[in-house]
């Protein structure tokens, strides 16, 4: 093993850079910018599994220290994930040409592995803003009209979920003193810890924050999804499970998340929108298991989210080659693909029974483990939450979406069908590879989960496979008896995106334009009340001078002469007059004296 | 490709069978219910599931209430066109 | 003599007097173009080296002086050099060196009229700053700051139309109004109060009111104060702004340099030189706004300290003129209700008198000038390409621009504030600092500007960039404009992320002006 760490960041960044740079001409050629785009996760991958555990890369920024590369056995697991997904994916995109997709994918990937290996909160910020901006790219690069205002969204939510975790690690250092990424006390917490939490949990896309998710990556690039669905909700999962483990909060949001997810893919219309609210979904395992907090459960999080990577990469890949080749994923609009193509829908239905927890797939070895650990520490209702889940997960994934897809009762698919290039199968089936591979030797996966259990989790028990079979297969007669019922429409479904929209019309109505007209008419005070006020104060200068100062000057002698006049008509002569003025006169100036005495 | 063509022609010729699939697919579930009775959970999570039988109640019930109530009572509620928010 | 000062050399003259014969330069050439504006370029050079030249001593801990005339007793023309003098002192030059480029290619490509004119009067107006940037008294930056303000209303009133006539008037009856009405009073009480008008450059604690003053008459000191803030327009504080969006009748050159750079900058550098240098952090911090009847002693009010006062009337305009800018469709008055917001950063920073408020503050008008030139740049470049000056009507064009609108791209990450471009850097300790400082509704306040900043920068990209353009504006008919326009504005985006990596070029100079 070697002491120095080759940052696994780092071969994604150069390929950012190589990409940005080159000639358009030579990155024309696939076999050129399909080896470097290969080579970058294989870097990765050789860094990852090479290191000693242990603090590598610190470095000056800010007045900081910060840390880059805390390597051990949580973090190399991810890493090992991450890398082999992007294995898989830059085989799956080598078609693209674009070079803003290798530079988009490539900013985004080294900002999931920037998060995993950062031992401060400060440089898990730093790369989280660097995933938010790859990852948004990546959904404009679709170019399609809705990918415009989906990117925009998903952009703004994310900033408002970095400022929350911003504003709580810089509360954190002010109150103690360091950036130090280390796990919350949950019987402790501040206020910063709920802040930074909130903050990662917008990632995690915990309900009701998640409707940035289907709302975003059904209208990613094709390429970009395979990346999104892997990176941006597990990097969540890993801060989460670093710095919050044990949290009963996450323990509920997470089995609410598990089923909300699979409520809304049993009525959807988009497959890719199906397979979103399914991330969400499972998830929802993770956060729960995570919650949860026993290291039978953390174990399982950490199985979950492996497997997830890889089963959930295959599923976006198989979708995205429909969607490559038909020009939809529409299910209203599929069928009959079956025998178009075969091998896509083989590939297809390897994920869709891990996910669904067949046995001999690696969803299996992953589910049974969380779902056994929720029980065991008496989480009777979360684990029951879990089943609902997963039987939701092989009706809408496993049976609905294949079905209609695929088959839909219809003979053969009529339109237009694209070859889908040799590489996108590669790729797709390094995954399914692995996904069996792992369901059948779940060694290979266990060995390396970090938490240390008192009993290993043997799935491999009959009951267990017996009682996984028949959910999985009276699940299946569910879908038999209600397939009229289930068979999807073309319609949008409600979901909490409709309140964040509302959020950005009322701030725009409400706040902005009568801002923005308030300052139209400020705006003209300096004339029409400024002016006017001094070419007023100029007339009554003028004014002033005519009238008032000549007035004084001439009234003063009228005043004088009127005075006299009033002098000479109160000289009445009559005594008593002159008596009754003095008394009026003297009680006047007594009253004077006696108030201001 | 003929590789396509040639798994494609297979399945296409699997699709004649639809009967023998349904009996194969039924016949594992009453496999698997049989095997569960002897092969029954001994470490119950829910309390429930020591009775054989369970996990097969338990997928079809709640797999047909979901999709009903979803489909049925809640997506009618929730749907709407698709262009709905203009974008 | 004043406090603090180590060397007395007319060295520091010699920006001054560049920038003073230049415009004469520039107008003895006015037959030959090219002359002439070669002037600008040597002028430029000239002058940026000159105050870098400064530099070495001035990071030494020494502050430069010369006196050239007394006027009155306590009144002089006089000139100083200290860390804040040069934030402002060397991006002034730095950045007219490229604007005159930009100048050239943007006058030659629309072919204006009246050229010498407006040459010489920018290059006075870089004169002004100049001298407000080393002025040593409050007298000598009451002088220089006019002359910004003339000679800048010829500029403004360059296209001669209608619209022209009614901004530049406007503009002018706002910075003389504020002026005359609050700086000229404000600068007769200090000379009443103190006896002298010089700045107390050692240090940024202590002013020029001693305590005792202070003492004995705390509320004429605390309307001092606040004649001060409010006659300085050109920070364009709410409610005296309107003046910064109605300036966008002129050129773009103009816009780029003068209302991003050198008019505004002036502004919030002599908010800073008040706030330092006159008030200093200890009496901006102890008079209350009670103490001009603001709110009842005892209530959260009338306890605030002018400087906090001033922070939330900074932090209320930087909120405001946000909501604001994300109604305008045409993308100049976008940009100037976001430099509105982007100066009352300064103005925050250096009123919550904490140190690394006071950091991000003074970083922020260097950060600030290289990203906003940017920005300003590529608006002006678009129009000269296009004559396009709504967003609405600009979809699709950043793949016909791509140079323009990528650099308008990094300034406006810098704006947001997104590491690693150089406006996270003073966005990072202006919240440290409102940490430090206990405001908890200024973090809120910044936060939320930041994501206000992402609602109205971020839509112009991507329907640049990812938006298809509508048929009938044929956008395939516009090309990049010629280099001298996109070169400079290049240039200014890549400072702006080498000032990101590297925050210790201008934060040393600031370190050593609070002696952090």
């Amino acid at each position: 093993m070697a002491t120095n760490f080759i940052h696994p960041a780092l071969p994604f960044l150069a390929l950012a850079a190589i990409a940005a740079v080159a000639p358009k001409e030579l990155w024309k050629n696939k076999a050129l910018r399909g080896v470097i785009a290969v080579l970058a996760p294989l870097v990765a991958l050789y860094g990852v599994m090479s290191v000693e555990p242990g603090m590598y890369g610190a470095l000056e920024y800010l007045d900081q220290t910060l840390v880059l590369g805390r390597v051990d056995k949580l973090s190399t697991v991810f890493g090992q994930v991450f890398a082999i997904i992007a294995i898989a994916g830059a085989f799956y995109g080598m078609h693209v040409e674009d070079k803003g997709h290798y530079v988009a994918s490539s900013l985004y990937v080294a900002g999931g592995f920037g998060c995993v290996y950062a031992a401060d909160l400060l440089t898990v910020f730093l790369f989280w803003e660097l995933m938010s901006i790859g990852s948004t790219f990546l959904i404009w690069q679709a170019r399609t009209k809705e990918s415009v205002g989906a990117g925009f969204r998903y952009f703004v939510y994310h900033t408002v979920g970095g400022l929350f975790l911003l504003a709580g690690l810089l509360l954190k250092y002010k109150a103690t003193g360091s950036f130090a990424f280390t796990a919350a006390d949950p019987g402790a917490a501040h206020l910063y810890d709920w802040l930074i939490l909130l903050g990662f949990c917008v990632n995690a896309a915990v309900v009701p924050l998640h409707a940035w998710l289907p709302d975003a990556y059904p209208r990613a690039s094709i390429g970009g999804a395979v990346y999104m669905c892997a990176f941006t909700t597990k990097t969540a999962v890993y801060v989460l499970c670093r710095g919050y483990a044990g949290w009963e909060v996450l323990a509920i949001a997470g089995t609410c998340m598990a089923v909300f997810g699979v409520l809304y893919a049993c009525i959807e219309n988009n497959a890719r929108r199906i397979l979103s609210y399914h991330i969400v979904s499972q998830v929802g395992y993770m956060v729960a298991g995570i919650g949860i907090g026993t290291a039978m459960t953390l174990n399982g999080a950490v199985a979950h989210a492996y497997a997830h990577i890889l089963y959930k990469g295959l599923l976006f890949m198989a979708t995205g080659a429909i969607l490559y080749s038909v020009g939809t994923v529409k299910l209203n609009k599929l069928g009959g693909l079956a025998y178009k193509l075969p091998w896509v829908m083989v590939l297809y239905m390897i994920a869709a029974l891990s996910i669904s927890g067949m046995p001999l797939f690696n969803g299996f070895i992953s589910k049974t483990m969380t779902i056994a650990g929720a029980a065991e520490a008496h989480k009777v209702l979360l684990a029951l939450g879990m089943e609902i889940a997963a039987v939701g997960t092989f009706i809408s994934v496993g049976i609905k979406l294949p079905y209609f897809a695929f088959w839909g009762g219809k003979k053969e698919y009529t339109g237009e069908i694209k070859p889908i290039p040799g590489n996108m199968y590669v790729g797709m089936a390094i995954a399914g590879i692995l996904c069996i591979a792992q369901g059948v030797y779940p060694e290979m996966l266990y060995r390396y989960l970090p938490f240390a259990v008192e009993h290993a989790f043997e799935p491999w028990h009959l009951d267990k496979v017996i009682n996984s079979g028949l959910l999985l297969g009276f699940s299946g007669l569910a879908f038999y008896l209600t397939r009229e019922i289930i068979t999807p429409h073309a319609y949008l479904n409600l979901d909490f995106d409709k309140f964040y929209r509302l959020i950005g019309r009322v701030t725009m109505s409400a706040i902005c334009w009568p801002a923005s007209k308030i300052d139209d008419v400020w705006t003209e005070v300096y004339r029409t009340v400024g002016l006017k006020a001094l070419i007023k104060a100029g007339d009554g200068t003028s004014v002033f001078d005519k009238k008032g100062i000549d007035t004084v000057v001439d009234g003063s002698a009228y005043t004088v002469r009127n005075i006299g006049r009033f002098g000479a008509k109160v000289q009445t002569a009559n005594l008593q007059d002159y008596l009754a003025y003095a008394a009026v006169l003297g009680m006047g100036i007594f009253a004077l004296v006696w108030y201001f005495g | 490709m003929s590789e396509q063509q040639g798994l494609g022609g297979l399945l296409k010729q699997w699709s004649e069978k639809t009967k023998t699939f349904k009996y194969i697919f039924f016949g594992v579930l009453i496999v698997l219910l049989i095997l569960n009775v002897p092969f029954v959970t001994h470490h119950p999570h829910f309390g429930l599931d020591k009775y054989p039988g369970f996990f097969a109640a338990f997928g079809l019930f709640v797999g047909l209430g979901m999709v009903i109530i979803m489909k049925k009572i809640v997506q009618p509620f929730i749907k709407r066109e698709e262009d709905y928010y203009g974008d | 003599m004043i406090e603090g000062v180590s060397i007395v050399s007319a060295k520091i003259l010699l920006p001054v007097v560049i920038t003073l014969i230049a415009p004469l330069f520039v107008w003895l050439f006015r037959n030959d173009e090219n002359k002439r504006e070669g002037v600008s370029f040597v002028a430029a050079a000239l002058t940026f080296a000159s105050v870098l030249s400064l530099a070495p001593a001035v990071l030494d801990g020494k502050v430069w002086y010369y006196e050239v005339t007394t006027l009155l007793p306590g009144i002089t023309i006089a000139f100083a050099a200290d860390g804040l003098s040069l934030v402002f002192g060397l991006i002034a030059p730095f950045l007219w060196f490229f604007v005159t480029s930009y100048n050239i290619g943007y006058m030659r490509g629309l072919n204006e009229h009246a050229q010498t004119r407006y040459y010489v009067c920018f290059a006075v107006a870089i004169f002004g700053a100049i001298g407000v940037a080393l002025s040593a008294n409050v007298f000598t930056l009451y002088l220089f700051y006019e002359v910004i303000t003339v000679f800048t209303y010829p500029l403004v009133y360059h296209h001669e139309d209608e619209a022209a006539k009614i901004g530049a008037r406007k503009y002018i009856i706002y910075l003389m109004g504020t002026s005359k009405l609050f700086l000229l009073p404000a600068m007769v009480l200090t000379y009443v109060l103190v006896g002298n008008l010089d700045f107390h450059l050692a240090d940024i604690v202590n002013g020029m009111f001693t305590p005792e003053v202070v003492a004995e008459s705390p509320r004429l000191v605390a309307l001092t104060y606040w004649l001060f803030i409010f006659g300085v327009g050109k920070a364009a504080l709410m409610p005296f702004h309107n003046w910064l969006p109605s300036a966008m009748v002129a050129p773009t050159p103009v816009s780029a340099l003068l209302h991003a750079v050198a008019v505004v900058k002036a502004g919030v550098f002599c908010v800073c030189r008040i706030v330092l240098s006159a008030f200093g952090t200890k009496t901006a911090g102890m008079l209350t706004m009670s103490q001009v009847f603001v709110g009842v002693p005892g209530t959260w009010l009338g306890d605030l300290s002018i400087a906090h006062g001033t922070a939330y009337i900074a932090g209320f305009t930087l909120v405001v003129a946000s909501f604001i800018a994300l109604t305008k469709d045409d993308i100049k008055a976008r940009l100037a209700y976001s430099t509105v917001a982007q100066l009352s950063y300064v103005v925050v920073g250096v009123t919550m008198l904490a140190d690394s408020a006071i950091q991000g503050g003074v970083m922020h008008i260097a950060h600030h000038a290289f990203s906003k030139i940017t920005l300003f740049m590529a608006a002006g470049a678009i129009y000269v390409a296009t004559h396009l000056k709504k967003i609405s009507l600009m979809d699709g064009l950043g793949r016909r621009m791509p140079w323009t609108f990528g650099a308008f791209g990094i300034a406006s990450l810098s704006m947001i504030g997104m590491p690693p471009v150089c406006g996270f850097v003073s966005k990072w300790y202006l919240i440290n600092g409102t940490l430090d400082s206990n405001q908890w509704p200024l973090l809120v306040m910044l936060l939320l500007s930041t994501a206000l900043n992402a609602g109205y920068f971020v839509p112009i990209l991507y329907r640049a960039f990812f938006k298809a353009p509508s048929p009938e504006a044929n956008i395939g008919q516009y090309n990049e404009p010629s280099k001298t326009l996109v070169v400079p504005l290049c240039v200014t985006a890549t400072i702006s992320v080498f000032l990101g990596l590297y925050p210790q070029t201008f934060l040393n100079f600031v370190n050593i002006l609070g002696k952090f």
